[in-house]
């Protein structure tokens, strides 16, 4: 089985074949499709090849075939044709001649692909289909078949090597334009750059010039992070400075508060010193004070000591003038009571009855008078005189006897008071140093003695009221102790613990270490707090300064995006940029592969070309013709033949020499046009037309020998020299009738899709 | 005994553009991941969360990963354990716009250029965490500011900086750099670092330095392969930590290693060797060698990788240029033959970083001659 591409199966609604349906045998014989004139020959191998190749509807010659092919019936134009391609695979393809479209269909897999069909057309869809058509029958391009393995009628003998087959490229040496366009494309996703590194650049950028765009971005964006960075430096550098002087300021200000303690400590225990030496000479003044008052106490105290019953009460004076008074009064009193008992006795009180009788005498008088006088008013007025009279001798009476009692009383009274003074004497006399001495005549030496008595009791007062006074004082400056003795002991104590204390702060001091200070500051505390105070000063200074260039720092110097994230994004661009370039660059070395390979080829494409024909010829002729030579141009292409050079014409070669040879150009010139391996079929139209009975059989055993390496179709009207070379028609068509069926049997038929 | 959760480097919002289509998704996976940490920390009994820096990639982060994060840290605080948290490079309190503006989902934030101290009652005991925000132009030498308070309890040091052998330590003037010395010189329990994406925990400084990277809560680009987590640490006053990485939920990179090529038949076969190799659940970076039979395409097998374990990452270090089909066609008479008889004369004049791209140029040229 040869490896070339084969028609299997056809069905047409083309021209005259209106739903006809054609099976092509397999086999290593060539097809034979016979018939005469009008029968439809011509249009079905035409059919075959159009529905793979279509019509370029911009050519005119096309456009009046294609109309000339409607079906007669009026249906539309199409036709389906099954194929196995070189490797084996089945495939239909379906043509719309009407629309241009096909469809591809895998008979093994049932892939389908339809598209546009239009072999001249530059769409995606057509240039597709080319790639597949290419792919199944070896060529893509008509006019390269045609003028290779498709022999049109009496064509072959105008067969002639020409340079144009050279220089045909689409659809030749395998797949390299496709290919070339495939990596481009592939490349054209990836850059705008040229593939080739010529010519100009698309304007449309591509993933690399948009990487390139974004890492340019990128890398402005770091700058303005960096430059933000840059501008931060003075400000930086300021700040540093106030913080550095900050620093030294803390350190300074350290170093003062580190010596400050010693030096208060110092301070401290000197004031501590002072405070316990004032405090012991406070305690030794109310000590040496109170020992005084106590001394002066005790001085007077024996200075005042008199017996007991020599002492003078306290109010002795104030006793001497009750006394004198109650002496005084007791003069007074017994001048009363002598006088009271010189005056007369007062028993002869005249009685009562005196003063009636005095009465009665008056009343008789009267009596008499009136009597006398007969007058009853001089007898009224004697009454009345007798009882004035009776009446004031009773008055007088009573006087007596009022008088007599009063004195009585007096007297009582008198000597109750004497009485009473003189119990009062004695009870002032009570405590008064020979009190029964005691006289007005004595008063005033006892008055004196009581006043030096009490000088000397007020002496002793004093001096108690002193101790008292200095055991307050004392007991102030060292409180605990109540009396002299026990608060002279607590100062005695307190004395010596101040001294202890004392000594004990002196040996502190001197313990204190060395004081670390300035040069320019006095090791003293207020020398000390006076340069911490100015550090301190300074250092508040400095901080608001840091505190305003920290937030120009922060207003001013601050970026809005960070650096480092940004070179990670760059790096991450970087990496995705260098891939994209590397693919770019692997695609760009991939074009440059194929096209320069490519090139060097198609240095050899003659040599190529020339083989291609030799080995056809030795196929077909079993080395009878060939090798073909064509050291320079192929239009002086020569063959070997019997071991001479002779020219592609006839004579030199015999008739069915230059049949092979020629069949061989077409044949080799296909199989180096086609892709590799495959072999388009070889179409032949009346091939035998005017040849006698001898060529036409050398031409047969040309074409058997085609056959066997790949399908071989002829199409002849010369049944009679089919009948001369044994040959049966495979497809035997009738002469047709306008809108007549074929007769039945005269093909096999299967129904059109 | 306290326990803290200790993370950084989260980068929510990172474009990770290296994960390539997948990137999106991998970015909600590193969100949905991050929501999960009130969880993780009461799975582990965490006393404390530490995030010492870069939770966010960028100084503005969108309005829903932001939202995020401070629903997570409240959730966390509801759940009584404290959230404290540094800034990053990333996301720099230096800028005029950063995350750390306003309150953050009650985490306890360190904005200051010199150390401050936060001092908590947790149910693990005393916690003393210092921290900084670091602005080289506030204060040049932060790491001298720390000063242990002399409290009882565990005293951490928060940072967000690079250490000598780290990337970051020659960029800019923005990373904080922490000499060796600087951070044994740190009077504390632990140092919660960030910034270095690997894991690095404490027996992995020198003597006496008791810090720890917990490495990137998730890969952020190809190059971060292992589990991806945080460290929980455990830690006494005056004791050493005992650190335990924890990996998190968004899935890692496993580095697969070298897929040897030679006698595979066809790519399926390739796609069985590699899933042999692949752990389940993690993202394979592949890295393929030997002479192939067949021009593997590295691409298809990428997308195979990334339907099969949602990501995939091939380096294609394969020579089939060398393969012995590839003598076949050379020494045929077609444009395929030139292409492979160019190629290699091309691959043999090379330097080396070209020889690669000639080498896959091959395969692309004859995918497209369809010489398969």
């Amino acid at each position: 089985m040869s490896s070339g591409v084969r028609f299997l199966r056809a069905n047409f609604e083309y021209g005259c074949h209106v739903g006809e349906g054609f099976e092509l045998p397999d086999g290593e014989s060539p097809i034979v499709i016979a018939g005469p004139n009008g029968s439809g020959k011509t249009t079905l191998i035409e059919a075959l090849v159009r529905t793979l190749f279509g019509f370029d509807r911009r050519s005119m010659g096309d456009r009046d075939r294609l109309a000339a092919r409607a079906p007669w019936v009026g249906r539309r134009c199409r036709a389906s044709v099954e194929v196995r391609g070189a490797d084996g695979g089945l495939w239909r393809v379906r043509r719309d001649f009407d629309d241009g479209g096909v469809e591809v269909e895998s008979l093994d897999t049932g892939e389908r692909w339809s598209g546009d069909g239009n072999p001249a057309a530059g769409n995606q869809e057509a240039q597709e289909y080319r790639r597949r058509l290419a792919a199944l029958f070896g060529l893509a391009d008509i006019e390269l078949y045609e003028s290779t393995a498709c022999i049109s009628q009496g064509q072959l003998l105008d067969t002639r090597l020409r340079e144009e087959l050279l220089q045909v490229e689409s659809g030749g040496y395998g797949n390299v334009e496709d290919a070339l366009t495939q990596v481009a494309k592939a490349h054209d996703a990836l850059t705008a750059r040229p593939i080739d590194g010529e010519g100009r650049s698309k304007p449309k950028p591509r993933k690399l010039e948009t990487a390139d765009a974004e890492i340019e971005r990128l890398v402005s964006r770091i700058k303005s992070a960096d430059a933000v960075l840059s501008w931060r430096a003075p400000l930086e550098q300021e700040l540093h400075a106030l913080q550095a002087r900050e620093r030294e300021l803390d350190a300074a200000t350290l170093r003062l508060e580190t010596a400050l303690g010693p030096l208060n400590g110092r301070r401290a225990l000197e004031a501590r010193i002072e405070t316990q030496r004032e405090r012991q000479a406070a305690i030794e003044k109310a000590r040496h004070r109170l020992e005084r008052a106590v001394r002066q106490l005790r001085a007077v105290e024996d200075a005042v000591a008199v017996p007991v019953e020599e002492r003078y009460p306290p109010d002795f004076l104030e006793r001497l003038g009750r006394l004198e008074w109650i002496w005084n009064r007791q003069s007074e009193l017994r001048v009363a009571r002598d006088n009271l008992e010189a005056e007369p006795r007062l028993a002869d009180v005249p009685r009562p009855w005196l003063a009636l009788a005095v009465a009665a005498a008056i009343a008789g008088i009267g009596g008499i008078g009136a009597a006398l006088s007969g007058s009853a008013a001089m007898a009224l007025g004697g009454v009345a005189l007798a009882l004035v009279a009776g009446t004031a001798l009773m008055l007088h009476r009573a006087g007596r006897i009022r008088r007599r009692d009063q004195t009585l009383h007096r007297k009582r009274v008198v000597y109750e008071e004497l009485d009473r003074v003189t119990a009062e004497l004695e009870k002032e006399l009570v405590g008064i140093p020979r009190g029964r001495t005691l006289s007005i005549a004595t008063l005033d030496e006892r008055r004196r003695a009581f006043q030096a008595q009490r000088q000397a009791v007020e002496k002793l007062g004093a001096a108690r009221a002193v101790l008292e006074e200095e055991l307050a004082d004392a007991s102030r400056t060292l409180p605990g102790g109540s009396t002299a003795e026990e608060v002279l002991a607590l100062c005695a104590e307190a004395s010596e613990q101040i001294r202890t204390d004392i000594a004990r702060a002196q040996i502190e001091i001197r313990e204190l270490a060395a004081i670390d200070l300035p040069p320019d500051v006095d090791p003293t505390p207020e020398s000390v707090e006076a340069a911490l105070a100015a550090r301190r000063a300074e250092r508040r200074r400095l901080a608001e300064e840091a505190r305003v260039a920290e937030t120009r720092l922060l207003q001013e110097g601050t970026g809005q995006e960070s650096a480092v994230a940004l070179r990670d994004e760059l790096l991450a661009a970087e990496e995705a940029r260098a891939a994209v370039d590397r693919e770019a660059r692997v695609h760009e070395a991939a074009h440059a592969l194929i096209r320069d390979a490519y090139e060097e080829f198609r240095e050899h494409d003659q040599d190529r070309l020339v083989a291609a024909v030799s080995q056809a010829m030795e196929r077909l002729t079993g080395g009878a013709v060939g090798p073909l030579e064509a050291p320079g141009s192929l239009a002086d292409a020569a063959v070997r033949l019997h071991g001479r050079r002779v020219e592609l014409r006839s004579p030199p070669l015999s008739y069915g020499e230059l049949h092979a040879a020629l069949v061989a150009v077409r044949l080799g010139a296909s199989d180096f046009h086609a892709r590799s391996g495959i072999r388009p079929p070889m179409i032949v139209d009346e091939p035998f037309a005017y040849l006698d009975i001898d060529r036409a059989r050398e031409l047969w055993s040309l074409l058997c020998a085609a056959a066997r390496e790949r399908q071989v179709i002829v199409v002849t009207q010369e049944t009679l020299t089919l009948d001369a070379l044994g040959v049966t028609p495979d497809i035997r068509l009738e002469r047709r009738v306008t809108g007549a069926a074929p007769p039945a049997g005269t093909s096999p038929s299967v129904p059109v899709p | 005994m306290l326990r803290i959760l200790h993370l950084a480097d989260v980068h929510i919002g990172a474009s990770m553009s290296a994960f390539g289509d997948v990137a999106e998704a991998r970015r909600r996976s590193l969100l949905d991941a991050f929501r999960q940490l009130p969880e993780l920390a009461r799975r582990e009994g965490a006393h404390a969360v530490l995030v010492a820096g870069d939770v966010f990639d960028r100084p503005e982060p969108d309005p829903e990963s932001r939202a995020a994060v401070a629903e997570t840290f409240a959730r966390i605080v509801e759940d009584g354990r404290p959230v404290f948290v540094v800034p990053g490079n990333h996301d720099s309190s230096t800028l005029l716009r950063h995350p750390w503006a306003e309150p953050l989902g009650g985490a306890r934030v360190f904005l200051g250029p010199t150390f401050e101290r936060q001092s908590v009652e947790t149910a693990g005991g005393p916690l003393h965490v210092y921290g900084l925000a670091y602005d080289l132009g506030r204060e040049d030498s932060p790491l001298s500011t720390f000063a242990r308070a002399d409290l009882p309890g565990v005293h951490v040091v928060l940072l967000h900086g690079s250490v000598d052998f780290s990337p970051h330590w020659k960029i800019g003037r923005n990373a904080l750099r922490l000499p060796i010395e600087a951070l044994a010189a740190l009077d504390c329990d632990y140092v919660a670092l960030g910034d270095y994406h690997g894991f690095r925990p404490p027996e992995r400084f020198r003597e006496g330095v008791r810090a720890c990277y917990p490495g990137s809560f998730a890969a952020v680009d190809v190059s971060e392969t292992g589990p991806r987590g945080y460290v929980v640490a455990e830690l006494e006053p005056g004791g050493a930590a005992r650190v335990l990485h924890r990996p998190s939920a968004v899935p890692h990179l496993a580095d697969v290693g070298d897929v040897d090529l030679g006698g595979a038949a066809d790519q399926e076969e390739v796609m069985r060797r590699i899933a042999e190799r692949a752990v389940p659940g993690t993202l394979p970076l592949v890295r393929l060698t030997g002479v192939p039979d067949f021009p593997v395409d590295s691409d298809v097998i990428a997308r195979r990788l990334v339907e099969r374990f949602g990501f995939g990452r091939v380096i294609d270090a394969s020579t089939y240029y060398a393969n012995a089909r590839l003598d076949r066609i050379a020494e045929e008479d077609t444009v395929a033959a030139h292409v492979v008889r160019l190629a290699r004369r091309r691959i043999a004049a090379a330097a080396d970083d070209d020889k690669a791209v000639v080498e896959r140029a091959l395969r692309i040229a004859l995918r497209a001659l369809e010489v398969t």
